[in-house]
């Protein structure tokens, strides 16, 4: 084989794995928000990437948000795992961990941010090859920057991609 | 009209701002943490009572807070704490107290009448509240009270805050889940 023979196979080689990469491995979530300590609304999108296997289990996390409620703002900043239980069935359930910075910003004061972790309850059901709707309950508790409680419920629709 | 008695005693000192509980006796066993009373102006009339025993002399920090909401933003409690030891009252002090001063005691009267209300976010249960400024006051061995009054009228929730640390170290979360809607917002 000469040497243009086996760049075009590493290419190949690599091209067919990196397309799979692309369109399996990731979802992005668009939940609303509810956070009933310290009442807000709000968004707090969601990308995911399935590190292992496209269909597989284990899911990393990344999450920015807006919230707004009648006595201050925040903008949580998450990231963690969820290890969702059956992943090839309709209805699926999951569990996660993570941290999520809490920059709160109450009316009238300055900013405060404060490191809590947060932990995931929910189910996410398909509702289409690459569409699933979701409801999630998130406890959070202050580790750094001050002791404190919160409780997200999300509602909202996932885009595998 | 009294609207409210609460007994506190204080017992060998011991640790922000941690329910105190509801309207009745209360036995605060560490007031090296600092505490919360609520309570509710319904008419505007009411004076509230907190008698306090103390065990030992102390110097005790307190504070008036109301939630920081547009509704609330002409309700600023005016509390005093009276006791023996402390400063004998003006004139003027005299006529604002909602009762006679008993023999022998003095008064730190707290008007809550800054220009402008100093904020403070409460972050346990993410609360944005008014306070009328921490003012630590040296307590004597005995009884004690602070009386809580609304001097405009104005009706609405307060919390009357006390101690010196915020510290939920041991647990304490009993009175906010069994009284969630005045804790949560």
């Amino acid at each position: 084989m000469g040497w243009r023979a086996a760049a075009l196979a590493v290419g190949l080689g690599l091209s067919t794995p990196a397309a799979a990469l692309e369109t399996d491995r990731f979802s992005l979530g668009l939940p609303a928000e509810v956070d009933l300590v310290g009442l807000a609304f709000g968004v707090h999108p969601e990308l995911l990437f399935r590190p292992i296997q496209p269909d597989g289990a284990l899911h990393l996390r990344f999450a920015p948000g807006l919230m707004v409620g009648p006595e201050l703002a925040f903008v949580p900043i998450a990231l963690g795992v969820r290890e969702v239980m059956f992943p090839r069935k309709r209805v699926r359930p999951f569990l996660g961990t993570g941290l999520q910075l809490q920059n709160f910003v109450p009316y009238g004061h300055p900013v405060l941010t404060r490191l809590d972790m947060a932990l995931e309850l929910g189910v996410d059901v398909r509702v289409a090859d690459q569409w699933g709707v979701g409801l999630q309950l998130s406890p959070e508790i202050g580790l750094v920057g001050g002791f404190g409680f919160g409780m997200a419920v999300r509602l909202g629709a996932q885009l595998d991609f | 009209m009294r609207a409210g008695l609460w007994l506190l005693l204080l017992l060998p000192l011991a640790e922000a701002h941690r329910p105190a509980g509801d309207i009745g006796d209360v036995e605060i066993t560490d007031a090296t943490i600092s505490w919360l009373i609520p309570g509710t102006f319904e008419t505007g009339d009411e004076v509230f009572v907190v008698e306090l025993v103390m065990p030992t002399d102390f110097a005790l920090p307190f504070e008036v807070l109301v939630e920081k909401r547009p509704r609330l933003a002409d309700h600023r409690p005016m509390y005093a704490v009276v006791g023996p030891g402390l400063p004998t009252p003006t004139a003027d002090e005299l006529a604002v107290l909602p009762y006679p001063l008993p023999d022998g005691w003095g008064v730190y009267l707290d008007q809550n009448d800054l220009p402008e209300r100093i904020v403070y976010f409460e972050q346990v249960m993410r609360r944005n509240m008014w306070t009328s400024g921490t003012t630590a006051l040296p307590l004597q061995r005995g009884p004690n009270e602070v009386w809580i009054w609304s001097p405009d009228g104005t009706t609405g929730d307060f919390q009357l805050g006390f101690g010196v640390e915020e510290d939920f170290s041991d647990g304490g979360f009993g009175a906010v889940f069994a009284d969630w809607g005045t804790y949560a917002y």
